[in-house]
């Protein structure tokens, strides 16, 4: 995982969820206020949308916390 | 984000670099370098060594170092658009030029990086709001541009006029109304959204919130309307299909008749796959031929009722291939019909549609001679030689002035603004492929005059705002002269290339109608039939044999469900005789309509030139005795010929019968209305009270004397 790909991601969470907490591996949808079921569609919108990449049905039930994220964006070689 | 590379990996692009013409030659590894972690002083070395290997840096490169923020120099940019030309000035240390700022702000760029790079450059020069408009302009197609100016975003909506909406859907539509406001904001509105309960579309266009919504938004999506049963065979499905459209368009009729506000549905997009394999155009199962159904009914419905304004959905994502309109694991996981760019370009089609909706149109399309109007230059290569026709290269040339024909047939002013030699004109009846008139014309100024100075005349003389021009002309200087020292003016960028520009006019949405008036069409004529009228007026002895020889007549008429349309119209573009400019739209005439208390008259002017058409109106409230003109407007075409006058004691005389005893009438000044500044007062009316701007006359029945003119024949039409 590149420093850049790290910084996009916060940058992502302080976009969608207006998120400026500490953003860990471990940073879960309890962990971060807003991170419903409705704002999870954001979130994936806008990653598809930040780094180029399509992410399965599978791949969007996945995501359980941000270390989820950052595997996932490894898979598509981002 | 990292600044830098780490060493290791700055050893490797030094190398790189100290080989960069092989590595052109090869089209190998200047591709993945991240411009923005290479120095500057790196990067002149890199285009010097490319210039002493003979090679030229190519656009890909130029366009990717400028985006990573360097300053290249100026005439390696000589070829670029102006976009790029002006981050690359921006990538310097002078203070940014505000006119190509706001210039660059209003197009559409194609480079992602490039318009990022833009906004931020645009923001840390101080640019904020320059920013902020060029990322709402481009934000459909490139939504992170919206990220750097949030803060600017909250701010700015502040300041613009509010719209509230309500959003009905039969699938989900919350992304979609994130979409919508941020469309809302880069066509000019603020909106304040409501989402109607999931799927409850027929129950809410039963009752609807009188006067809660300025507008609604009806959300189509082929799946949540019908996902078809292929339990049921063809006729029990086809059969389910019918009731549902039934009972659609009967909740939609039933909707017009109760709300006065506009509603917006799209249309269903075509299914990129077939249900029904080659059979899917007309076999009773197939998507296609049950969605064109769909359609067909709405687009009946629509040309019925005013109210219904129908969002082309096909024309909203053509830019974006059919196969992505959707994106089904959203559709699976929560509803979602449309993907997300799908989603963001019929929000920016449904936000152009209220801009319509609210904002009048330009009316005059002022079109530049040599190599617009046709190829070739008139003093140089003589009128035979002039490109329009049937061949190639001129048959380009005949279809832009064939759409030039086609915007005046839907109530467009042509007019031409040329820098040449006056005898040009003679090129119209000249040249036997040029397909215009000169009559197409409504007035032209082909001198050699500064155009910015010429359109100021040109609007004098059609009796138009500068704002209600479009200019077009091939040369950037022309356009960018007109954009600095008259932007008022729209000067939207011609394409270079005559073949692109017939499609490229079509789609201006600017020029697009919502509804088309009946005198929309014949203004152009009415304004024809103006300009004869004064060239007799120069011929005529005295202003007052002018009028007398006029014949003019004046029909008067209250508003009907036929000319209510016209009647707002009128209250949206009317500026210069307008006593009181309070812009009423069609919701708020139809109420009066319906008001007893309430009177809406309209006249219709004619004279042995032609017909005028609807001319004037007045909206009036009444209360016992007493009554007040509310609004008093006059189209601008039959200003200086008292018609106003004759108007004004027709409908006060009617008033009387009515039993009415004072009138009250106001003059509240813009900055375009001065000229009704002493209106009242000049037809004999009382100055009773002054209240802030606001000036208010009295009309005493059988006191103040009656408004009339002997040169207009007047009578109601019942």
């Amino acid at each position: 995982m590149s420093n850049d790909v790290r910084a996009e991601v916060a940058e992502i969470f302080e976009d969608v969820f207006e998120f400026e907490g500490d953003l860990n591996l471990k940073t879960a949808p309890d962990d971060v206020p807003g991170w419903d079921s409705l704002k999870h569609i954001a979130l994936v919108t806008t990653l598809e949308q930040n780094f180029d990449i399509s992410l399965s049905m599978d791949e969007m039930h996945e995501i359980q916390n941000v270390g989820d994220i950052h595997t996932i964006l490894e898979r598509h070689g981002a | 984000m990292a600044k830098n590379y780490s060493s290791e990996v700055e050893t490797l692009i030094d190398a790189v670099l100290a080989q960069a013409a092989a590595c052109l030659q090869d089209n190998a590894l200047l591709q993945s370098i991240d411009w923005t972690k290479v120095e500057g002083g790196k990067v002149s070395n890199l285009l010097q060594t490319l210039d002493e290997a003979g090679k030229k840096a190519p656009p890909w490169l130029i366009t990717a170092l400028i985006s990573a923020g360097h300053q290249i120099n100026e005439q390696r940019v000589e070829r670029l658009s102006l976009p790029l030309k002006f981050l690359n000035k921006l990538n310097g240390p002078n203070d940014p030029d505000t006119t190509t700022a706001a210039d660059v702000a209003s197009r559409l760029i194609d480079d992602n990086d490039v318009a990022l790079a833009l906004v931020k450059q645009m923001k840390a020069k101080g640019l904020a709001d320059t920013a902020l408009q060029l990322a709402l302009t481009n934000w459909d197609t490139s939504p992170r541009l919206v990220r750097p100016v949030a803060s600017e975003m909250k701010e700015h909506a502040k300041e613009l006029p509010e719209v509230k909406l309500r959003v009905l859907g039969y699938s989900t539509t919350h992304p979609f109304c994130d979409d919508l406001a941020l469309a809302f904001a880069g066509a000019g509105f603020k909106s304040v959204i409501d989402e109607a309960n999931f799927g409850e579309v027929i129950t809410e266009l039963l009752r609807p919130v009188e006067g809660a919504y300025d507008a609604y938004i009806l959300f189509l999506d082929a799946q949540g309307f019908h996902a078809h049963d292929w339990r049921l065979d063809t006729s029990a499905s086809m059969q389910m299909l019918n009731d549902k459209i039934d009972l659609l368009v009967s909740a939609l009729a039933s909707f017009a008749s109760q709300s006065s506000h506009p509603i917006f549905i799209n249309t269903l997009p075509l299914p990129p796959t077939p249900a029904v394999g080659f059979l899917d155009q007309h076999h009773g199962d197939g998507d296609n031929a049950n969605i064109k159904l769909v359609n067909e009914r709405l687009c009946e419905l629509t040309a019925q009722q005013s109210q219904i304004v129908l969002i082309d959905s096909f024309v909203a994502m053509n830019a974006i291939a059919s196969a992505k309109w959707s994106d089904p694991k959203m559709w699976f996981y929560g509803r979602i019909p449309y993907s997300a760019e799908a989603s963001r370009a019929l929000a920016g089609s449904f936000a152009k549609g209220w801009r319509a909706e609210k904002k009048a149109p330009p009316k005059v399309l002022a079109i530049d001679l040599d190599n617009t109007m046709w190829g070739g230059i008139f003093g140089e290569d003589g009128v035979h030689s002039l490109q329009c026709g049937d061949d190639f290269p001129g048959n380009a040339f005949k279809a832009i002035q064939s759409e030039f024909l086609r915007l005046k047939n839907q109530g467009m002013i042509l007019a031409i603004l040329s820098k040449n030699d006056p005898a040009a004109i003679t090129a119209f009846a000249d040249h036997p492929g040029i397909i215009l008139n000169e009559d197409d014309f409504v007035a032209h100024r082909i001198n050699w005059t500064p155009k910015p100075q010429n359109i100021r005349k040109l609007a004098t003389e059609i009796n138009v705002g500068l704002d209600s021009f479009i200019f077009l002309d091939d040369s950037p200087h022309e356009r960018e002269a007109m954009r600095a020292l008259a932007p008022e003016v729209y000067t939207p960028e011609l394409p270079d290339d005559p073949a692109q520009r017939p499609d490229w006019l079509r789609s201006l949405s600017k020029t697009w109608p919502i509804r088309l008036t009946k005198e929309d069409a014949e203004r152009s004529s009415m304004y024809l039939a103006r300009r004869k009228a004064s060239e007799m007026q120069s011929a005529a002895a005295t202003f007052e044999d002018y009028l007398a020889g006029l014949e003019q007549k004046l029909i008067l008429e209250e508003v009907s469900q036929a000319t209510l349309p016209r009647i707002a119209q009128m209250h949206q573009k009317t500026n210069q005789f307008n006593l009181t400019t309070k812009r009423f739209d069609e919701s708020d005439i139809k109420a009066m309509m319906d008001d007893e208390n309430k009177m809406v008259v309209l006249g219709r002017a004619g004279d042995k030139f032609g017909d005028h058409g609807i001319s004037i109106c007045a909206t009036i409230a009444i209360d016992g005795e007493k009554a007040n003109l509310k609004t008093l407007l006059m189209s601008c075409r039959v200003i200086g010929r008292e018609v106003e006058a004759a108007f004004l004691g027709a409908l006060l005389t009617k008033l009387g019968k009515r039993g009415i005893k004072t009138v009250s009438a106001s003059y509240i000044p813009t900055e375009k209305n001065i000229i009704v500044v002493d209106f009242y007062a000049e037809q004999g009316l009382t100055k009773s009270a002054t209240k802030g701007d606001e000036t208010i006359y009295e009309w005493h029945e059988g006191n103040s004397p009656l408004p009339a003119s002997s040169y207009v024949e007047t009578l109601w039409h019942s």
